[in-house]
């Protein structure tokens, strides 16, 4: 018994059902005939080695990214299927022990695949005399990129009831698509040899990009981790959302040519997907709002309320920014809009939970989706978009700034009082 | 520890401490619009061996979840070896083994595999296949370890099912409908691993539907009904119960049926009496010492006893009589 599978016991499980002997070898044997296939093909180009570096390298990253994608995102997501979940809960294994298990051995085979192909990316990089440096920095980047999709992906995981109809296995292979694309400029001649100015920093792509998506795979892991926790009746810890909220924030200020008024756009996408996919149901909300202990009450906070007051807290702080000869005096209001809208948009999903409907998460975003498009087409249509502020969080040039902050303002209100409502009606039932 | 636990569930009255390995009080749990589980207050001695009964949707998977600090209560409180479950589910977990309702295995593993990735995923110290090889003797499937769980009968399933909740040795066992879907034999070897269990001082909370079953190794009844506790008591309590006060039994030899009778009329205690061809069916309020002067009168008066014992219904009677109408 290896330490690591002491450690995790996930990875004994997972070398005995996703490694048996005779998948071993049909990968070996598919990888030695596939580099054979990658050296004829490359032979006929004029640059041979950097061919056979890209065949080898771009099918190490479809076995390990895609396919490892796909396996990690049906780990729990089968687990809940079998009905073994409930069995891994009642181990002594904490949210950490799972959850780093099941990112090690789900992807035992992508990675044992990805391994293989190895050598042959390696006589291509030497063939076509890569600088060393240059090898390392895209692999690097690979790792970081294998990182963040395994991370999505146990997240993705982590969230999913059940795996029926393949549905994890595609949300896996989405995921991975997905991370391509953050791969792919990354590796680019810019990516690879240009700099960014970051923070008032001049930092090279090579080492900031990732630097960056290792920290977003990690922020995706720690989400996973606590999801986790919570199927283990883990206590929570309130700060953890915000905090990654804080860190969204702070990231998008670092950009040099980034509007500042702009750095709650992201994070505020954030607390809503947090505000769909968090199952705050009327229990919670009263176990929630009865707890007599004030640190337990702290910890139960719904994640969105959570965010949603650091965003707030943001807001305000950013609205006092000067503004700069490149960003308008009107773009100072954009952080308290935006907010405004995101309350409401937060409360009328919770809303949504105090109703009947099945699916409550679905009928918040289809109404939500209505709100935003219906009054953009119309708008447009009757060439009336100067009153678009007053549907979405748009900036009216013209417009007085309490003119362009009520809107967002009564609807903030009216939803939280309708959160009010329902939820006080919930109690008295 | 549980203190605490007791202010923040809003139960600052109760006081001292609890000696049973589960005690729950005013347990409640609700999905959306359904309450499975309303107020329960139960308490279960350590060493004693319950069973679990209540027709499908009484709450009784609810309530063992909760137990096993799978489920968190909607409200009130739940103690379980010294631990309360919403404060320290982890603790919990340590102390039980659970046993759901489904067969819940990896079924690409072996038997064997299977227990060893539950002995890792337990933390265990000493020696990992020493313990294997014990609870695998336990459950009798040492012939079958090296088989791949899938080629298994539902029988030995269950069996290694009981195996994995042993591994880490728990106080408190909690098994939910662990007799399901299995044939007549299957069933007779669970019951007779239940026994040992029970003679080893485990504490056994067993549910099931085959009621006539449980009274051979069961110490005590839990009857739940909609999400209530209809009954908890030992089993010769839900068995008087169900006979409506104690009813005995006597069977006479060579015919003397008509002299029993008489001898019962005149004697003190007796009523309800009911001939059947070899002796006499009849309520008897006395206590056992009472009984056993009863016996000695009969026998003084010639009448030749052949046996003399309790005739309370069963715990099925128990149940029947004490579930009401829609349900039993």
């Amino acid at each position: 018994m290896n330490p690591l599978s002491r450690r995790f016991p996930e990875i004994y499980r997972c070398l005995i059902t996703e490694c048996p002997p005779g998948r071993l070898m049909l990968g070996g044997g598919t990888s030695v005939a596939l580099g054979f296939a990658f050296w004829t093909a490359a032979s006929w180009d004029k640059d041979p080695g950097h061919m056979l570096f890209l065949y080898a390298f771009w099918t190490q990253v479809l076995a390990f990214i895609v396919y490892g994608s796909i396996r990690t995102s049906a780990s729990i997501a089968d687990e809940r299927e079998a009905k073994t979940w409930d069995l891994q809960r009642l181990t002594p294994l904490s949210s950490g022990d799972i959850a780093g298990g099941k990112l090690l051995g789900a992807p035992l085979y992508a990675a044992f695949l990805a391994m293989l192909l190895s050598p042959w990316a390696l006589v291509g990089a030497m063939v076509s005399q890569r600088i060393g440096s240059e090898v390392v920095f895209i692999y690097l980047q690979f790792a970081a990129t294998v990182f963040l999709a395994l991370s999505l992906s146990l997240l993705a995981s982590a969230y999913s009831d059940l795996s029926r109809g393949g549905s994890s296995a595609t949300a896996g292979a989405m995921i991975g698509l997905g991370c391509l694309y953050t791969l792919a400029p990354a590796l680019s001649k810019d990516g690879l040899d240009g700099t960014i100015v970051y923070f008032g920093m001049t930092i090279p792509t090579a080492i900031w990009f990732p630097a960056v998506t290792a920290a977003f795979g990690a922020w995706a892991f720690a989400a996973a981790k606590w999801r986790v926790g919570r199927d283990l009746l883990e206590p929570a810890r309130f700060w953890r959302f915000p905090a990654f909220i804080l860190y969204l924030i702070v990231f998008e200020l670092g950009f040099e040519k980034a509007s500042a008024y702009w750095a709650l756009l992201l994070p505020s996408v954030a607390i809503v997907m947090a505000a769909l996919a968090e199952p705050v149901t009327p229990e919670t909300w009263r176990r929630w709002l009865a707890s007599l202990d004030w640190k337990d009450r702290l910890n139960r906070t719904p994640t969105w309320i959570a965010g949603g007051a650091i965003c707030l807290t943001a807001a305000f702080v950013l609205t006092l920014i000067p503004p700069t000869a490149a960003v308008a005096d009107v773009y100072r209001r954009l952080p308290i809009v935006l907010t405004l809208f995101l309350i409401r948009d937060t409360a009328f999903i919770q809303v949504c939970r105090f109703t009947k409907s099945r699916k409550p998460e679905i009928m918040a975003v289809v109404f939500l989706a209505l709100a935003y498009i219906v009054p953009m087409i119309l708008l447009t249509v009757s060439n009336m978009r100067v009153l678009l502020p007053a549907f979405m969080p748009f900036i009216g040039n013209d417009m007085p700034a309490w003119q362009n902050v009520l809107p967002g303002l009564i609807g903030a209100l009216a939803a939280v009082s309708a959160l009010a409502y329902v939820s006080r009606r919930s109690s008295a039932k | 520890m549980w203190i605490s636990g007791l202010a923040r569930t809003g139960f600052r009255g109760y006081s001292g401490p609890v000696a049973d390995i589960i005690f729950t009080k005013a347990l409640r749990r609700e999905y959306a619009s359904t309450t499975a589980v309303d107020g329960i207050d139960l308490a279960i001695a350590e060493g004693s061996v319950a069973a679990l009964v209540g027709p499908n949707g009484a709450g009784k998977t609810t309530f063992l979840k909760m137990v096993a600090a799978l489920l968190e209560p909607t409200s009130g409180l739940a103690m379980v070896a010294g631990h309360e479950v919403s404060e320290d589910a982890r603790a919990v977990h340590s102390a039980v083994g659970y046993l759901p309702d489904f067969f819940g295995l990896y079924e690409e593993l072996t038997a064997r595999q299977c227990l060893r990735y539950f002995y890792l995923a337990y933390r265990l110290d000493g020696n990992m296949d020493r313990r294997i090889e014990e609870v695998l003797d336990l459950v009798n499937l040492r012939d079958a370890a090296d088989r791949p769980i899938e080629a298994l009968s539902r029988g030995m399933r269950q069996r290694l099912g009981l195996a994995r909740t042993l591994l880490h040795d728990p106080k408190l066992l909690l098994l939910d409908e662990p007799a399901s879907g299995l044939d007549p034999g299957a069933r007779r070897e669970l019951q007779d691993l239940l026994r040992r269990l029970a003679s080893m001082g485990k504490t056994i909370v067993v549910s099931s539907h085959i009621l006539t079953e449980l009274e051979d190794y069961c110490s005590h009844v839990v009857m739940l009904d909609k999400g209530r506790l209809v009954f908890s008591g030992t089993v010769a309590e839900a068995r008087q119960r169900a006979g409506g006060g104690r009813r005995l039994r006597l069977r006479v030899a060579g015919g003397g049926v008509k002299e029993a009778g008489l001898a019962l009329a005149a004697s003190p205690g007796v009523s309800e009496a009911l001939a059947a061809p070899d002796g006499w069916a009849f309520r008897f309020s006395g206590d056992d010492e009472a009984a056993e002067r009863l016996l000695r009168s009969l026998v003084e008066a010639g009448v030749r006893v052949c046996s003399f014992a309790d005739d309370s219904g069963s715990i099925s009677d128990g149940y029947m009589k004490m579930m009401p109408k829609d349900n039993a």
